[in-house]
């Protein structure tokens, strides 16, 4: 009957140990799980506004193949015609075209930059460096994307300089 | 006896542990090096653009300039623009007026470094980048940070087709 009670009290124990090792085990194993869990969260949450990013990108892409906006001179679905939105400029009736969120809408010239910006206007044309279509001025987070401003030269040639398109949408 | 077969439970849970910990490490060194290098829309459109860019080099007559597309098969052909000055000349000094102004990079900017490739591949469905180069720009250091990778295709007259790509970090 002594001989039992210690046999299963060493029995107890034994299972008392596995099931230690076992709560080790499965708590480590959580531990991994949650790190793992976090670096990937962190990098979904990260992959997700690069793509946010993008897709602004790519909509600020899609006004360049508009007709107000695309150059027809030749098969480039990167350039846009400057003389086109130079005539938009100061059109009132354009001004409904864009989107209500859209609060700043601007071409700038990057490549050759002659160093001050200088705002585009019929006197100065084509020896400038932005065109604004639009500004509300009010808070906006802004998108770009570089497109090829295109214009045609008094010489009769076109010619094509490195810009960019500027979209503010109005911040919530 | 029972000294010897607790030593042995401790080894098995030290087991245990150091096979979690090589499974984590694997795991990890996955998940980083998948965001080491990533397409950009941004540099696919920067590439596409500077592209179009009319250049000062007339190769036949002014004021027929040159668009920045055209240079790269002119350099390869080791053409001259009708003002004397070399295409491949013309070719890397707009490249690199291009890239400064428009990506700017530097070492005090978020833009640290650049390697900008091109290459001529006489064959597109057996594309490598060890295809006949005809300009290669570097800035700065890439080689231990993450990059972001652009990369444009077109065709110029003739068989073939010019594959510009560019690197930054």
């Amino acid at each position: 009957m002594r001989n039992l009670h210690v046999g299963f009290s060493k029995g107890q124990l034994k299972i008392q140990q596995m099931a230690f090792v076992l709560v080790a085990f499965i708590i480590l194993l959580g531990l991994v799980a949650v790190f793992f869990i976090s670096v990937k969260t962190s990098s979904l949450r990260k992959d997700a506004s690069s793509i946010k990013h993008e897709q602004a990108q790519e909509l600020v892409r899609k006004l360049a193949g508009t007709p107000e906006f695309a150059w027809t001179s030749e098969d480039c679905a990167s350039c846009v015609d400057l003389d086109k939105i130079m005539a938009l400029k100061n059109r009132t009736s354009y001004r409904n075209l864009w989107d209500e969120s859209i609060t700043l809408l601007q071409i700038r010239r990057v490549y050759p930059s002659p160093g001050e910006e200088i705002e585009c206007t019929n006197g100065n044309y084509p020896a400038c460096t932005k065109i604004t279509l639009l500004d509300k001025r009010e808070n906006y987070t802004s998108e770009d994307a570089f497109v090829a401003l295109c214009h045609i030269e008094p010489q009769a040639y076109a010619k094509c300089d490195l810009g960019k398109i500027v979209m503010g949408v109005s911040s919530p | 006896m029972s000294r010897k077969r607790g030593q042995e439970e401790i080894v098995g849970f030290v087991a245990i542990v150091v096979l979690i910990a090589i499974v984590a490490l694997v795991f990890l060194t996955f998940s980083l090096r998948t965001n080491n290098e990533s397409e950009s829309i941004e540099l696919g459109q920067f590439l596409d653009s500077a592209q179009e860019y009319t250049t000062l080099c007339a190769l036949t007559f002014a004021p027929d300039y040159a668009r920045l597309g055209e240079l790269f098969s002119a350099c390869r052909e080791s053409r001259d623009c009708i003002d004397g000055a070399s295409a491949c000349e013309t070719l890397n000094e707009t490249l690199t007026g291009l890239i400064e102004t428009g990506l700017r990079p530097g070492v005090d900017r978020p833009l640290k470094g650049y390697e900008f490739k091109a290459y001529y591949l006489a064959n597109l469905s057996l594309a490598q980048n060890s295809d006949s180069p005809i300009t290669h720009l570097k800035y700065g250091n890439c080689s231990q940070r993450p990059k972001q990778h652009g990369v444009s295709e077109f065709k110029p007259s003739g068989t073939g087709a010019i594959r510009i790509t560019i690197d930054v970090c």
